[in-house]
């Protein structure tokens, strides 16, 4: 819980940002509760409100849905070496609720060798239930709260300085990931200067450089 | 059952799709030597093609990352390094 806290005051913040969209839109608490519970990814949520706009037809909000949260493949997947979960629930609840910042919190635990899958459950979980409460107190809170109050304090910088302070520890003893991470670098650049989504470039220059990392060890 | 709660079912069913898809893939290709060192460096180029998105996408943020990643190298632990980094954002922030 302690490891969550720094990404919780993220969580509850983007939580009120996606809340108040929300509203703006015309979504139901219901279906804002349900997407926040169960979607659990910001980026998504706030596109998919083009569907409430009408500017999004049901198949293309589904599709900028996958594309946008296609890089959840790859945080389940880089979890399991660490985890090895054999225990068909625990496997259940961490997949459900990993995302981006109770992905963060796993890859600090597993610098420390503390990951465990208890950790992982409860880090998650923690973090959903601090999402869902941001979301539900922008959708009746609103009037209160607006984006701006967050923009000053600049939460939404966490978890890319939590990912920025994580790169030279990894590095530390494990000297052979540079050049994959080299390479997966280079290509996310040149797939986002190509215009592709973000999720979709972050999942194909990590597979990029994590197939470099697979033919760099035949050698 | 109305399109709108379609959308969001459908958006539930994809996501968490993905995510049990990522174990299952890992499960199964753990066993050839070359996948597992491919997946025990997937988590380290996520991190690297996550940074360099957000720098293209944001060039502000690369001030903060440049901090956070140096303080990280010099310092032990996790945490000032990143309270460093945020401090930097909010710093730039407000002088801008």
């Amino acid at each position: 819980m302690v490891a969550a806290s720094p990404f919780a005051a993220n969580a509850l913040a983007f939580g009120a940002v996606v809340g108040v969209a929300s509203r703006q839109v015309g979504q139901s608490s219901m279906e804002l509760f349900l997407s926040a519970f169960a979607v659990n990814a910001a980026t998504s949520q706030l596109a998919a409100f083009e569907y409430w706009r009408g500017t999004l037809s049901l198949g293309s909000a589904l599709l900028v849905t996958a594309l946008l949260n296609a890089k959840h493949l790859l945080y389940a997947a880089s979890l399991w070496p660490q985890i090895r979960v054999r225990n068909f629930r625990q496997l259940s609840l961490i997949g459900f609720a990993i995302t981006d910042s109770s992905w963060i919190c796993c890859q600090l635990a597993a610098q420390r060798g503390k990951l465990t899958p208890e950790f992982a459950i409860a880090n998650s979980w923690a973090l959903l239930s601090v999402w869902v409460l941001g979301c539900a107190a922008g959708f009746h809170l609103g009037t209160v709260i607006r984006p701006d109050h967050f923009h000053a304090i600049g939460l939404s910088v966490i978890a890319i300085v939590s990912i920025a302070a994580l790169v030279p520890k990894a590095l530390k003893g494990s000297r052979h990931l540079l050049f994959p991470g080299m390479v997966a670098a280079a290509c996310a650049t040149i797939l986002t200067a190509l215009k592709m989504g973000v999720g979709l470039s972050i999942l194909l220059a990590s597979m990029i450089g994590a197939t470099a990392a697979a033919f760099r060890h035949v050698e | 059952m109305s399109s709108e709660l379609i959308l969001v079912i459908g958006m539930a069913v994809t996501t968490t799709g993905l995510r049990y898809a990522g174990f299952g893939l890992a499960r199964f290709i753990d066993r050839y030597p070359r996948a597992k060192q491919a997946l025990s460096a997937s988590g380290f180029c996520l991190m690297v093609s996550y940074l360099a998105i957000q720098v293209e996408a944001a060039p502000q943020v690369s001030l903060p990352i440049a901090v956070s990643l140096v303080a990280s190298y010099v310092i032990r632990g996790i945490f000032l390094p990143l309270l460093l980094g945020w401090g930097t954002h909010v710093l730039l922030l407000n002088l801008s």
